[in-house]
């Protein structure tokens, strides 16, 4: 999976920026930045291409690609299926999506 | 440079804006001329824009974490669209 440029959106993007809340591709990443000196300061989180694969946490066994904010486990589409389809309160839990694109320092 | 000299001492530069004496003071200065009583320590205070370095700050944007008089809120957030999308707060004064 890639995460889309917030910036043009068409582009893929290589840094996230937590203080415009956005992920930017290397050219949108230069011009919002270059903008004035308090965009400048943002600090930018590089992100890892290709995507890195992490384990389900229950069967250790497939990709997850899910993780559950109140289980806080990362699930594999199986596992995940089995635990949230089996409860009303569990139907209910918050689980967002595991791009696999990891954050460098 | 427009940054404003401290009108108490003259020497640092100014990185706030009191109300009551209506002078631009250093973080020294502010400390000696409003911590000397309890009058004084009534006067409110503000933080000066850390853009232009001139104005009393309007603003506090939470995502660039900074203080902004009214205009240079205005630049600095019409930049981009994602600029716009910035949280930002009244300034409330301060007395210490």
């Amino acid at each position: 999976m890639k995460v889309q440029c917030d910036g043009c959106e068409s582009a893929e993007a290589v840094v996230v920026c937590c203080a415009d809340e956005a992920a930017l591709c290397r050219e949108c990443d230069i011009q919002v930045h270059d903008a004035n000196k308090l965009a400048g300061k943002h600090h930018r989180v590089p992100l890892f291409r290709p995507p890195t694969r992490t384990s389900c946490d229950i069967c250790q066994d497939k990709t997850a690609y899910f993780f559950c904010l109140e289980d806080r486990a990362l699930l594999c589409h199986n596992c995940d299926m089995s635990i949230h389809k089996l409860t009303a309160s569990t139907s209910n839990h918050r689980r967002f999506l595991v791009t696999g694109v990891a954050a460098s320092l | 440079s427009m940054t404003k000299l401290c009108d108490g001492c003259r020497v640092s530069n100014a990185a706030i804006y009191c109300t009551a004496d209506m002078a631009y003071i250093c973080l020294g200065c502010d400390l000696k001329v409003h911590g000397a009583n309890k009058l004084a320590s009534r006067h409110e205070r503000v933080w000066i824009c850390e853009v232009c370095e001139h104005a009393p700050a309007a603003v506090i944007c939470k995502a660039d974490a900074a203080a902004l008089c009214a205009s240079c809120d205005t630049d600095i957030h019409s930049a981009n669209p994602l600029a716009n999308r910035h949280e930002r707060v009244a300034v409330t004064p301060f007395f210490e």
